[in-house]
């Protein structure tokens, strides 16, 4: 089975770790991190995910206007989108399946559990 | 420009002079005539004169008493005095009272009269300008207080915002490092090692823990502004019900509704309320935890008693009489004791045990309740359960 490919896109460098060592575990996964939001679309053309965690808050950049820069550039338009927010509540998630600005977003702080239901169902839509 | 005058005066002869004085000044003076105070007076109360030309000496009475029942009925016209000489003491009385002039009926009388008019009629309309400017002026420092003030309050909630966007940040995100670096160990270990299993679920109920606490400075923080709609209560029961139905079903607790149909709309927020429903049932839930019940009710009365929050005080929010939406929610679990009953509103009072419940969300659902200019009482006794009963505002055609 072809591994799924995760960009996760966040500041903190010890959780992007985290995360690329739990997701990779699994064998289902190909994770690469970028805690520079100013690389984030560079790095998303050039690695071509199927997936982007992308989070809000960062010191360099916005996530908000990342997310504007991926979904403008033609090679990485189609790529979905789940926003990682540390403002927001677990319930909001639930309600509505959230959304800011049209993507998904998933509150922090996320277990492992959490980011595979996420790339599971978003994926699986396709 | 017509300056319309009253004469009040007895003397034929006075009358004829002072006449023909005002019109050779060539001025559009049109003079009106009272022989005394009482005729006087009448047509003070009854016209609109620029200038009151009043004799000191009337048939009746004086131009000082005149000038009192003027007084008396605020009617504020220029009111010059005529008097003969050796009177000056009388007329400094007079302008104690109010006059604004007095002339002298000696031989200048003619040169001088239309002068003092002239003079009396532009005072007067300096202080007419000079008392509209300052009631704008007064009227711009109270808007300038009003704006003032609203700045300070918005951008004290800014600042709490912010405040809270921030904690909420630098702390989720080491949470977050923290939950993983659990889920990669859960994930290394065997099932040999019961015992650090343990230790692991509960790292991850104190990570719960302190994300719930992230979540309700958050809600103190947003509280501050409320989206107010009409909205039916039920509706919004309803989907709090559904976000807690799961537990219920979990922990066995049974759900009563006790609601009443086509209930008045509510003048409310739709989110804050559902938090504040939600909050309640947990607390319900949280009180039974072997199995039980809740009672959900909803319907609308008239507040006839005088009570807390129900007065005919402007402060009170419901007024004695006034027609709101109520609802109760009732559990029988475990109930509060006396003394607790007057703490539990307090931010971060709780009889939870550790894991379980943190204290800040009663304060928060008081404080939500109380912006919505609502009432929230709570009945209980240890051992026999609680009921918690809100009251809320009708939207009404003006609100």
């Amino acid at each position: 089975m072809d591994k799924r490919k995760i960009l996760v896109i966040d500041d903190e460098e010890d959780f992007t770790k985290l995360i690329k060592l739990n997701l990779e575990r699994t064998g289902r996964y190909e994770v690469i991190t970028e805690n520079k939001g100013l690389l984030g679309l560079v790095t998303a053309k050039e690695f071509k995910p199927d997936l982007i965690f992308l989070d809000i808050m960062m010191p360099d950049a916005d996530g908000g206007d990342v997310c504007y820069e991926l979904e403008n550039d033609k090679e990485t338009k189609d790529i979905p989108i789940v926003f990682l927010t540390a403002v927001a509540k677990k319930e909001e998630v639930h309600e509505s399946w959230g959304t800011i600005g049209g993507h998904p977003f998933i509150a922090k702080p996320v277990s492992v559990r959490e980011l595979i239901d996420c790339i599971e169902i978003k994926l699986s839509k396709i | 420009m017509t300056i319309k005058i009253l004469l009040i005066e007895d003397n034929l002869d006075h009358i004829e002079i002072t006449k023909r004085i005002l019109q050779r000044t060539g001025d559009d003076y049109q003079v009106d005539l009272a022989t005394d105070s009482r005729s006087g007076l009448k047509k003070i109360f009854q016209g609109s004169y620029d200038v009151i030309l009043c004799d000191y000496r009337l048939p009746d009475s004086t131009a000082l008493e005149v000038l009192k029942e003027m007084n008396k009925k605020n009617k504020d016209t220029p009111f010059i005095v005529v008097t003969s000489l050796g009177n000056e003491k009388v007329a400094v009385d007079l302008m104690k009272e109010g006059a604004y002039d007095y002339i002298v009926k000696d031989n200048v009388y003619q040169d001088t009269l239309d002068m003092v008019i002239k003079k009396v009629i532009d005072r007067y309309r300096i202080k007419e300008e000079k008392e509209k400017l300052e009631k704008q002026v007064r009227e711009a420092y109270e808007r300038l207080k009003e704006t003032r003030d609203q700045l300070i309050q918005a951008e004290k909630l800014n600042v709490i915002g912010q405040l809270a966007s921030s904690i909420a940040h630098e702390v989720r995100n080491p949470l977050g490092i923290i939950l993983q670096g659990i889920n990669y160990l859960e994930n290394r270990l065997s099932a040999k090692e019961g015992d650090i299993f343990e230790i692991l679920v509960t790292l991850k109920d104190s990570i719960k823990r302190a994300d719930k606490i992230i979540n309700s400075l958050l809600d103190f923080s947003r509280a501050a502004s409320l989206d107010l709609k009409t909205e039916d209560i039920n509706s919004i029961l309803g989907v709090s019900l559904t976000l807690v139905k799961a537990r219920c079903e979990f922990e066995n607790i049974d759900i009563i509704m006790e609601t009443k149909k086509d209930l008045p709309g509510i003048l409310a927020d739709k989110n804050k309320l559902e938090q504040v429903f939600i909050n309640l049932l947990l607390n319900a839930i949280q009180a039974m935890p072997d199995r039980g019940k809740i009672i959900i009710r909803s319907y609308d009365k008239q507040l006839e008693e005088v009570e807390n929050g129900v007065g005919t005080r402007v402060q009170d929010n419901f007024q004695v009489g006034e027609r709101a939406v109520i609802v109760e929610i009732e559990d029988e679990g475990v109930g509060i004791s006396e003394e607790n009953l007057k703490k539990i509103f307090e931010p971060f009072f709780t009889t939870k045990s550790l894991g379980v419940g943190f204290g800040l969300g009663l304060s928060v659902t008081r404080n939500i309740i109380d912006m919505h200019k609502g009432l929230i009482d709570v009945e209980s006794q240890a051992g026999k359960g609680t009921k918690v009963v809100i009251t809320l505002k009708i939207a009404t055609d003006k609100t």
